[in-house]
């Protein structure tokens, strides 16, 4: 069922291009915990460097529906975008397991 | 009930749980129409220390469909925010609470509430930190609620609205207990199957199940041309521009996790409806268990897909079976035999298509031809409330069914005994000569059966006399010290 009424109640504009800093699969430990202990390299595709600093530190969740196409929900904010990179979601998938 | 814990998921989840709606002009200011959305089913007045609140994590609407497309046109939305004061009490309260800035009270809630047009998206601003009241606790935490506590929680607001966000008495009213027995209603129980359970059941009076339980109340008060397209004086009943739908539903983030990320539970991503609710009973009795919680999830535009759950209901085939089933030697005794006849045909109820889906088109009713509330032919779960009628001098709690055209199902009143007046709707008591192939006249029963409420101006029953004449006509909500009652 479409939610499309919904996008009208999103605040603010800013769009999230892809995964980046303080990614978080459900199951895993928190960003920060992350970045700690899994040494995780900010992928080129992030962008976080162009973030503002509060944007930065807010979490971004990654659902990934389909592991072998790379197909992904990102949510970030009050914002949720699809997006794809079969790469991506092997590693991610890979590093939660 | 209403809808009160209608649906699997939103049982668990009671600060996004609506329970009723209310869409009705105002009768001490026919200029503007309140409207009130409910959640909180079913408080215990007395359930401290951590007294009912919204929830902060909910995005709480009230939307209006003012062209008929089914699709809203305004959105009213309530942002909660709660503040601890002292972070070193259990206590909801310190002292006495006797005013809204009184330092006794420890855990404060406030709102914002913004209006957003569509489909621009406009967003307008009507009012930030507005306050909520406490709970009604009781004679020494919250002393002289109403006056004190109660009232000053009302807003006026710079558009010629009022608001108010919080505590009420419970205003529907309902024999539940028997209700959900097995559709046992007891002032007709006599009549009852009962499975052979038990030998005939005796005739009894009804009871009130939410008598002195209390609810959480979304109200507000708007001038009439603030609702309509174009900013029209809706004062032509005849015209369809005067008609709105109305429905309230709760959002909560899509995304939640059960730990602690910044001093507070981490959520992220845009709102997801997990709630709604129209016209009053409509996923309770209307839509399977298996479809409730999709339901709630889904959108009023999309309501085609439940309208075969309208058009031939599971609670119009149950009547003919619990009370007093024909037999095959007999098909024309029992308490609705017409029904059932009916029944055993092809079903097509249009008389409740039109009441729940798309508003009654005028020439509709032979006892009141010029009536409509009709928002054209998407089928959508709406509370369509035809404006230009005025407040009745003489209100009936029958609604429409007592020709009381200013109450439900045109919008719904506070006081409304909607449970009685759609299990007649639903026995067929206007179906004669609206629906094809119906008998005409239909049962007997359909025009006389009820559940608590016996007549249309009875105010014997307890919790259903307890209203306000004004806004926001709900009653003082019950204190935890005297409810349950001390006496009982």
């Amino acid at each position: 069922m479409t939610v499309n009424r919904r996008d009208f109640l999103l605040r603010g504009s800013a769009a999230v291009a892809a995964v980046g800093a303080g990614t978080l699969l459900p199951g895993l430990p928190s960003s920060a915990d992350a970045s700690e202990n899994q040494n995780p390299s900010v992928d080129s595709q992030s962008g976080a460097a162009q973030l503002p600093e509060g944007d930065a530190a807010l979490p971004l969740v990654a659902r990934i529906r389909d592991v072998r196409t790379g197909e992904m929900d990102l949510f970030f904010g009050e914002h949720e975008v699809t997006y794809r990179d079969p790469q991506l979601a092997a590693r991610l998938f890979k590093a939660a397991q | 009930m209403s809808s009160h814990r209608e649906a699997p998921e939103i049982s668990k989840d009671p600060v996004a749980d609506s329970t009723d709606l209310y869409a009705f002009v105002s009768p001490d200011a026919p200029s503007t129409v309140t409207l009130i959305a409910n959640y909180l089913p079913l408080e215990g007045p007395a359930g401290g220390p951590n007294f009912y609140e919204f929830g902060d994590d909910v995005l709480y609407e009230i939307l209006i469909d003012n062209d008929g497309d089914a699709r809203p046109n305004i959105s009213f939305q309530f942002l909660f925010k709660t503040t601890v004061r002292n972070q070193n009490t259990f206590l909801y309260n310190t002292g006495p609470v006797q005013s809204l800035a009184s330092p006794n009270w420890n855990r404060v809630q406030t709102y914002d509430l913004q209006r957003v047009d569509y489909p621009s998206g406009h967003v307008t601003v009507l009012g930030t930190d507005l306050p909520c009241p406490p709970c009604n606790v009781g004679q020494l935490s919250t002393p002289n609620y109403e006056s004190a506590l109660g009232a000053p929680a009302i807003q006026s607001l710079g558009t010629g609205m009022k608001a108010f966000a919080g505590q009420r008495a419970e205003g529907f009213y309902v024999d539940l207990g028997s209700i959900f027995d097995l559709g046992t209603l007891r002032p007709f129980q006599e009549l009852h199957a009962t499975f052979g359970v038990t030998g005939p059941l005796s005739a009894m009076s009804g009871i009130n199940s939410t008598n002195t339980l209390n609810v959480h109340s979304l109200a507000l008060q708007i001038p009439k041309d603030q609702l309509t397209a174009g900013g029209i004086n809706p004062t032509d009943p005849s015209k369809q521009s005067s008609v709105i739908g109305v429905w309230t539903a709760a959002s909560r983030k899509k995304v939640k996790f059960n730990e602690v990320f910044l001093g507070q539970p981490f959520e992220v991503g845009p709102w997801a409806q997990v709630s709604r609710l129209g016209n009053p009973l409509f996923n309770e009795v209307i839509v399977p268990m298996a479809s409730k919680d999709f339901w709630n999830s889904s959108e009023p535009v999309y309501d085609s897909q439940f309208a075969k759950y309208v058009s031939n209901p599971e609670l119009a085939n149950l009547l003919p079976i619990l009370y007093t089933p024909p037999s095959a030697a007999a098909p024309a005794e029992g308490a609705f035999p017409k029904l059932f006849s009916y029944n055993n045909g092809s079903p097509n109820r249009v008389d409740l298509l039109a009441i729940l889906l798309t508003g009654i088109p005028a020439g509709t009713l032979s006892v009141a031809p010029s009536f409509q509330n009709f928002t054209g032919p998407t089928q959508a779960d709406m509370l369509r409330l035809n404006m230009a009628i005025g407040p009745s001098g003489t209100p009936n709690t029958l609604g429409l069914l007592a020709l009381d055209a200013a109450g439900f199902p045109n919008g719904r009143r506070v006081f409304d005994d909607v449970v009685t007046i759609e299990l007649r709707c639903i026995a067929g008591v206007l179906a004669p000569g609206i629906v094809p192939g119906f008998p005409n006249p239909g049962d007997g029963a359909a025009g006389a059966i009820y559940d608590l409420v016996n007549g249309g101006t009875d105010t014997t029953v307890g919790g259903t006399e307890n209203y306000l004449p004004n806004f926001p006509y709900l009653g003082v909500p019950h204190s935890g010290y005297n409810a349950p009652s001390v006496a009982s």
